[in-house]
């Protein structure tokens, strides 16, 4: 169970002997901080941290392999997540013991509450997954019962919570795709981002992460949005943007979507939609009067304009540079030289 | 509510942070150097650098990064190690078996060489070529990012970041091959127009801001 602190909140160095007493550290000569003469910005540390510190400095410089050693690194590491090199050392110890990885992981979880947005943490427990569980291991498994991998089932349970107490937490999300993409377990994480649309539909990560699910099982040059697909995605972020007109992921997801990989969709089969969920009454007041609408329309144009002969395309740029207009003046005024800077780029375009 | 930018204040708060950090933020003790350096620009915004940090200041708080610098060792293995530390957590150069122990990392060189140059210092006692060569150690084989320092997973556009600005201040590209850090930035584009910090994760701020200014000083904003 993943508990989440403030980060402000101290270090909670529990009391007990300091090191220099303590009978296993009495063969360690600690090496105090080297500062120099004329420190700049030095930190008041606490006598705990000093003294942990210069233990440490003294048994990573004799590269120490030990369980002493790796137990001060966990203690340092949680007192100082961002210390870099002692989560390199920390690693180092584990493959030389031959330390149980699913420990690590309990105690990378452990700790992740005081540190969650971390990325030596986050990154140090990647590394431990590919250590722990091969990809290859589950090379003749159905995604369900990779899904039920205990490893896998773990890492996602993890992660989960961590969602749950911070849908935004671009590390979370960054891990979510590792594990989906390592272990090749795409089925569930379209569930997933469902589940957090639902939850949130203006949590732009969930919709990252549909984007990346939809697209990323295959290397780029061979993705293909098809018809069917594209209809269904079309329907999909249309539905979200009933639920919130003023929301801009449903938009700039779908039309990211379309642009990319099929812009002449964008067009041919999201502009239709758009035009009736603008003549629909229930929604035609909401819809217009976000700048995301408008938007959407300055991109559709551009892309049409760009499909039609010269003589043709003039009704459409005209189009796309009222757009650019009402932006300006009305919808989204304060990136009135943003539109202007595009109003200029469908001219030039000519 | 004000409406003018309460310099005396700032001055006070970067002058103040020079002096000393309170121990709640230990957590920036591997990082002083990038805090030494967001300081002393915020000073030399404010065009106060001078009026707050007499001479004598400064030449301490030079000798203080220099302290910092992780010189080659003569053996081939340190290569990627150089550069300068993020503080001086580390320990002591010279008394250490285990080299990733004093290990110095990309942004630790990159904001040293930036607090340095607002210092007025010459860079001449910087080990250009064995910066240089770490550079080359850590941009990746694979995909043209950047690891900020050996042992670690983390790649992303922040180091790419660092080794350009790293290569501009210091003119010597020699460790860094554009062609490869390009095409890992362009990469990560994404489609609703922001960029990030690998293919396919959610568009950031912050490496949005690191990838367009790696291509500017790359000179391949045309990328």
């Amino acid at each position: 169970m993943v508990r989440i602190v403030d980060n402000d909140s101290d270090y909670d160095e529990s009391s007990s002997l300091p090191m220099s007493q303590q009978e296993e550290w009495s063969d360690v000569v600690p090496i105090p901080q080297d500062d120099g003469k004329n420190p700049v910005c030095p930190i008041s540390y606490t006598d705990e941290y000093r003294e942990m510190t210069d233990y440490f400095r003294a048994v990573m410089a004799a590269g120490e392999v030990s369980q002493r050693a790796f137990e001060l690194s966990g203690r340092v590491i949680d007192a100082n997540a961002a210390h870099y090199t002692a989560w390199v050392y920390r690693k180092k110890l584990i493959l030389d013991l031959g330390l149980d990885i699913s420990e690590e992981l309990s105690w990378v979880s452990e700790i992740s509450g005081r540190h969650i947005k971390n990325y030596q943490l986050w990154h140090h427990r990647g590394a431990l997954l590919a250590l722990l569980l091969d990809p290859k291991s589950l090379e003749h498994e159905s995604q369900d019962q990779r899904v039920q991998n205990p490893a896998i089932r773990n890492e996602l349970q993890f992660v989960g919570e961590v969602i749950d107490n911070d849908s935004k937490n671009f590390h979370a999300w960054s891990h979510r795709q590792l594990v989906v993409r390592s272990y090749g377990i795409w089925d569930q994480e379209m569930a997933y981002v469902e589940t957090q649309i639902n939850q949130d539909v203006r949590n732009n990560s969930a919709w990252n992460q549909r984007y990346f699910v939809l697209t990323a099982n295959q290397s780029a040059d061979e993705f293909v949005l098809s018809e069917e697909v594209a209809d269904r995605e079309i329907g999909y972020a249309v539905e979200k943007i009933k639920l919130a007109p003023n929301n801009e992921s449903p938009w700039s997801y779908v039309i990211g979507l379309l642009a990319r990989h099929a812009p002449a969709m964008l067009y041919e089969r999201l502009l239709p939609k758009i035009n009736e969920l603008a003549a629909d009454k229930d929604y035609a007041i909401a819809v217009t009067s976000t700048p995301f609408y408008w938007s959407a329309l300055v991109d559709i144009y551009e892309e049409q304009a760009k499909a039609l002969s010269v003589d043709e395309r003039g009704g459409v740029e005209a189009f796309a540079e009222e757009a650019c207009d009402s932006l300006a003046e009305k919808y989204d005024p304060i990136r009135a030289k943003y539109w202007e800077y595009r109003k200029q780029a469908l001219r030039t375009a000519n | 509510m004000a409406t003018k930018l309460a310099v005396d204040a700032h001055v006070r708060y970067f002058r103040m942070c020079l002096h000393g950090l309170p121990h709640q933020m230990t957590s920036l003790d591997a990082a002083r150097m990038t805090f030494v350096q967001l300081c002393l620009v915020g000073l030399a915004a404010l065009g106060k650098l001078d009026e707050t940090c007499s001479a004598e200041d400064k030449k301490g708080m030079i000798e203080w990064i220099y302290g910092q610098q992780v010189l080659r060792d003569g053996t081939e293995l340190s290569a990627a190690y150089c550069g300068f530390r993020g503080g001086s957590l580390f320990g002591p150069h010279d008394l250490c078996d285990y080299t990733p122990a004093n290990s110095a990392n990309v942004a630790g060189t990159y904001s040293a060489l930036c607090a340095l140059l607002l210092l007025g210092d010459d860079l001449s006692r910087v080990d250009r070529p064995a910066i240089v060569e770490a550079l080359r150690c850590l941009q990746q084989q694979d995909s043209g990012c950047f690891a900020p320092h050996p042992g670690t997973t983390e790649r992303d556009p922040r180091f790419i970041y660092c080794a350009c600005a790293i290569s501009a201040i210091l003119d010597d590209w020699s460790g860094v091959d554009k062609d490869a850090a390009v095409k890992y930035i362009v990469s990560c584009c994404n489609p609703d127009g922001g960029m990030t910090q690998a293919p396919f994760q959610e568009s950031h701020g912050g490496h949005l801001y690191c990838c367009v200014a790696s291509l500017a000083l790359m000179g391949r904003l045309d990328a």
